[in-house]
């Protein structure tokens, strides 16, 4: 089991909307669905843990912040990205974490 | 900007690949063929594609084998065309003079692609595509060719599919039905319409061709065998209503639903509900009811003369009108004569009013007449009176002249001289905005919106939670630690994935400062 944060991706956004289409013309169950669904949350995780090596900075300015259910929500302000190459600012970014720790989630799984 | 926009593409399409693969195995033990799983993929990457949120180019590079598409013409197809348009454009930026095409036998017209060139490519309209033999081709509604593996597999499906939208090929020479398929391994969708529409169009069944030709172009899969009734009836409701121009009677499918770029489109729905149904039972009768507002004598002068033939009907329609009524649509009204009617029993009030009626002066009777009238056309209107909310304030004598009264003051109609008493107590009592409010539940409404900001100004922040959260850019990640002193936040982030300003990044750690 892994993080269903992803889903709400461009990409995991999506997928869920092609499963949609898939289901409304019958051509897949909702059971199925959920599975190529658990499938991608996997995947991404596998994913982004071995084949991304990069990393950004960003600075700005805290406009909320929210934690419950070990979940981190913040809402940050006029907020510049950088990374090695170069610099993207933004107005509004919201920042949804949930636990890094290994152990911390798996001790979750029934 | 180079290093995380090439990786994007790539780990997606790596994420894509696995997720795909490790479900080939489940979806076939479902019994599922493969074209479903491959359909999926499809669906999956052009929607990726149409985010814009990454580069497409680079997502697409490795799903197709052939870069041809293939048109289907019917035999029949016109020869002559319109002068070609500018040059395409096609998505990515590259521009594309025209399409090689290798052109069968007049019935095939092989569109092949451009090096460079993958699925899905996107036909913005007005654009025309050139056979090698020089025969044209206009696009008129942008198109988006995809890749579907199979080839006719779509043409027994005899449903549109939901939401995809089906577009023709406009023939400039003849307004005769044009069908073909596109063979064969390419889909045809439209993407938004142009401006001209105010609806996307619905799966339009393609018109009928020739019913002995197979050959049929139908530019998605709801391709249908020539013996089929077009589908048009359902999908194409809403674009015609709109369209009053272009309502036309129920017709033959001939000619329908050719897109031309002269003219907005033209939906030719084969059997349109009336737009205009009748617009209320009550126009249909022997008298009009100009409305409900009788303000002055002459519009009663009008619809008596036509109705007062009809008294004994009349009569007897109020008779089942008021037994049904609960209370009084209480309407103001300039009428004297009021006292005659009497609310509180209307099954015997019936009695006394056509009694009453016979024993009045002509023009009383006349008045009253229109009276009931009105009264007849809001209390079958109205049977339900809203006793409780905003009309539950004053005292409970008024309370069942209340919901009528309060919100019926313009119209003419039956007072009792409780009723009229009623009402100037309530305006007198209760200031907070029942009384000579205009129009019917306006006076209702009035009231809670007063009340409302009252309650709500205890809320500050209502308005900010629902906006604030709502944002494009969006970063999805883990934590490792969040820290904070004073009001400085630092946070040690990992695994991310970052969509901002329309676009996506990835990252493996993200470390950031904040001042709250």
């Amino acid at each position: 089991m892994a993080y269903q944060l992803y889903r709400n991706t461009t990409l995991g956004n999506s997928l869920q909307e092609s499963l949609d289409e898939l289901i409304q013309t019958q051509q897949i169950t909702p059971q199925l669905a959920l599975q190529v669904l658990l499938q991608f949350d996997k995947a991404i995780n596998t994913a982004l843990a071995n084949r991304v090596r990069n990393r950004v900075n960003f600075k700005g300015s805290l406009n909320t912040y929210r934690f419950c259910d070990n979940v981190w929500t913040f809402v940050l302000n006029d907020v510049e990205f950088r990374e090695v190459t170069d610099l993207v600012k933004v107005d509004k970014v919201k920042i949804v974490a949930c636990d890094g720790k290994k152990t911390a989630f798996e001790t979750d799984v029934v | 900007m180079l290093s995380n926009s090439s990786h994007v593409p790539k780990l997606y399409l790596s994420i894509i690949d696995d997720v795909i693969e490790s479900m080939r195995e489940v979806f076939l033990d479902e019994g599922l063929e493969d074209r479903v799983l491959d359909d999926l993929r499809q669906l999956w990457e052009s929607k990726i594609m149409q985010s814009k949120a990454v580069d497409g180019l680079a997502l697409m590079k490795n799903t197709i084998n052939s870069s041809n598409f293939v048109l289907q013409l019917p035999p029949n197809y016109g020869q002559t065309f319109t002068k070609p348009a500018a040059s395409m454009v096609i998505p990515a930026g590259q521009h594309v003079q025209s399409f090689t095409a290798k052109n069968n036998g007049g019935t095939l017209a092989t569109f092949s692609l451009p090096p460079g060139m993958t699925y899905p490519v996107q036909i913005p309209a007005g654009v025309t595509l050139q056979t090698a033999s020089g025969q044209l081709y206009k696009v008129n509604v942008p198109v988006m060719v995809t890749q579907t593996p199979a080839g006719h597999h779509h043409l027994s499906q005899a449903q549109p599919r939901q939401g995809v939208p089906v577009v023709e090929w406009r023939d400039p020479s003849s307004a005769s039905q044009q069908s073909a398929t596109v063979v064969p391994s390419t889909v045809l969708k439209t993407m938004a319409l142009p401006k001209t529409e105010p609806f996307p169009p619905q799966p339009v069944a393609p018109p009928r061709a020739d019913p002995q030709t197979t050959e049929q172009r139908s530019l998605i899969p709801p391709v249908q065998p020539p013996n089929e009734k077009p589908l048009l009836p359902q999908p194409v409701v809403q674009p015609p209503v709109q369209e009053n121009n272009l309502v036309q009677q129920p017709q033959v499918p001939s000619a329908q639903a050719t897109f031309s770029s002269q003219t907005p489109v033209s939906f030719q729905p084969p059997a349109q509900p009336p737009s205009h149904p009748p617009e209320s039972p009550f126009d249909s009768g022997d008298f009009t009811l100009d409305g409900i507002d009788f303000d002055s004598p002459q519009p009663l002068d009008m619809s008596l003369s036509s109705g007062s033939a009809h008294m004994p009907s009349l009569q007897v329609k109020m008779e089942t009108t008021l037994s049904e009524g609960s209370g009084f649509m209480g309407q103001g009204s300039e009428f004297e004569a009021s006292e005659m009617v009497k609310q509180e029993d209307h099954g015997g009030a019936v009695a006394d009013m056509t009694t009453h009626l016979e024993g009045l002066p002509v023009d009383a009777t006349k008045l009253e007449m229109a009276l009931l009238k009105d009264y007849n056309y809001n209390d079958a209107l109205a049977d339900i009176i809203q006793l409780d909310g905003p009309a539950d304030s004053s005292s409970e004598e008024v309370e069942e002249l209340e919901g009528g009264a309060m919100g019926e003051n313009e119209f003419l109609g039956m007072m009792t001289v409780e009723a009229l008493q009623a009402l100037q107590e309530v305006d007198g009592s209760s200031d907070d905005g029942i009384s000579s409010s205009s129009g019917d539940s306006v006076g209702m409404d009035e009231i809670t919106v007063e009340e409302d900001p009252l309650n709500s100004g205890d809320d500050v922040s209502e308005q900010d939670i629902p906006d604030l959260f709502d944002t494009d850019n969006v970063i999805v990640c883990q934590y490792d630690k969040i820290h904070r002193s004073k009001n400085r936040w630092k946070f040690y982030l990992k695994d991310g994935v970052m969509c901002y300003g329309g676009k996506d990044y990835v990252f493996s750690k993200a470390v950031g400062e904040a001042e709250w």
